[in-house]
């Protein structure tokens, strides 16, 4: 009798045994629970659009440490666009990619998924995604630039009680030109801008993610490091919007000037006393 | 030494069932393995640029099953590039160039 008892028990702990074995393909409950739908954390009262610093208006009002070189180049983008120009937010403008770090600004809601090998941030703004691997990689010999960079990250835990709790990310390898915030807050033009970033929960709010950010640039005169932070929508089956920058962009770059779309589609001056574009290139007027 | 035995087979059980009960948060064995980069096929002798049948060729040679009206804005489209590729000497597909997806 007991002998049977003992090969039942063995027989169902062998049983369990490779359950588990297959089970174990991806231990979610190791991973914060970074599920829904995220949304740029609001301060209120903060002029401008949303910039990189979330607790700053826009611009001049970061508090960019840059380089007096940059800090020029920034002052001039911005006496272009008090003119009614695009300064340094032209490109993005006209729907090129912003990369980092601007696309982590969050104009539209983001979404992480979390697997052993990459975790992924649909952006679904002017940029599609990051792709942050944690499969242990080291960096390749040669990586071909992108605006968002090449992402390596590590999930640490750091309480000890045997689950993951921070993402440490770094990415470089980018193109540009990229900036902070559509005021035009500049990167340098040598793309060699590295980023350290620690994605965590908040300790007492688990609805509320935070993204450590520290940039390394040669347009700044140290490492800038803000805390930008997201908020879960409490809707766990919200509404995706979909946005694609060209549908409904009415900014046209001709000869390196703005100008605009009517909404009648004839292009337009985007500024007072704007000459014509350049027609050197049609062999008629029209009349 | 028979009671030890099931007293330390029952242990080893409930261990495995907790271990089990966190590891089912999500089981990826139950699903196809999708991992990794896929690309289109590319079906030798097909012509012109990718379209939804990748057997076929791009435009008429997909053969969609179009109701009349919408045949006739779909020719009259194919006239409107001929027109432009003529004038420009270039395809002209102004949705694509537009950057729509």
């Amino acid at each position: 009798m007991h002998c049977r008892s003992v090969i039942r028990t063995i027989v169902l702990a062998a049983a369990l045994l490779m359950a588990i074995g297959s089970a174990q393909a991806f231990d979610d409950s190791k991973y914060p629970n970074l599920k829904g739908q995220w949304e740029r954390f609001v301060v209120r009262g903060v002029p401008g659009q949303p910039s990189h610093d979330q607790t700053k208006g826009w611009g001049e009002l970061q508090g960019a440490p840059l380089t007096p070189e940059y800090q020029k180049i920034f002052e001039e983008n911005v006496k272009e666009q008090d003119a009614g120009g695009l300064g340094l937010g032209a490109d993005h403008a006209r729907c090129v990619a912003a990369g980092m770090p601007f696309m982590m600004v969050a104009f539209r809601p983001l979404e992480f998924i979390v697997t052993p090998e990459t975790t992924y941030i649909i952006i679904a703004d002017y940029d599609p995604l990051r792709r942050i691997f944690t499969d242990g990689r080291d960096w390749p010999k040669e990586i071909e630039p992108t605006f968002q960079g090449y992402s390596i990250g590590k999930w640490i835990d750091t309480d000890g009680d045997g689950k993951y709790d921070v993402l440490e990310v770094e990415t470089r390898g980018f193109k540009g030109p990229r900036i902070y915030d559509i005021r035009g807050i500049p990167l340098h033009r040598d793309n060699q801008s590295v980023f350290k970033e620690r994605f965590y929960l908040d300790k007492n709010d688990p609805n509320l993610l935070h993204d450590e950010i520290t940039a390394i640039d040669n347009a700044l005169t140290r490492p800038w490091t803000v805390d930008k932070r997201y908020v879960r929508n409490p809707d766990l089956r919200a509404d995706w919007p979909e946005s694609i920058c060209p549908e409904y962009n009415a900014n046209v770059v001709i000869g390196g000037e703005n100008f605009f779309l009517s909404a009648d589609g004839m292009l337009m001056p985007s500024r007072k006393g704007q000459l014509p574009p350049d027609l050197r290139h049609f062999d008629k007027t029209r009349k | 030494m028979i009671n030890r035995l099931v007293t330390g087979a029952a242990a080893l059980a409930t261990a495995c069932l907790m271990a089990l009960s966190s590891a089912q948060a999500f089981d990826d064995s139950e699903y196809p393995d999708l991992k990794g980069q896929w690309r289109r096929i590319p079906v030798p002798g097909v012509r012109g640029q990718i379209s939804f049948d990748q057997h076929k060729d791009w435009g008429k040679g997909q053969g969609a099953p179009l109701t009349p009206e919408y045949q006739a804005i779909y020719e009259a489209n194919l006239k409107s590039q001929a027109r432009a590729t003529a004038a420009s000497g270039s395809a002209s597909l102004a949705s694509a160039l537009a950057c729509r997806s």
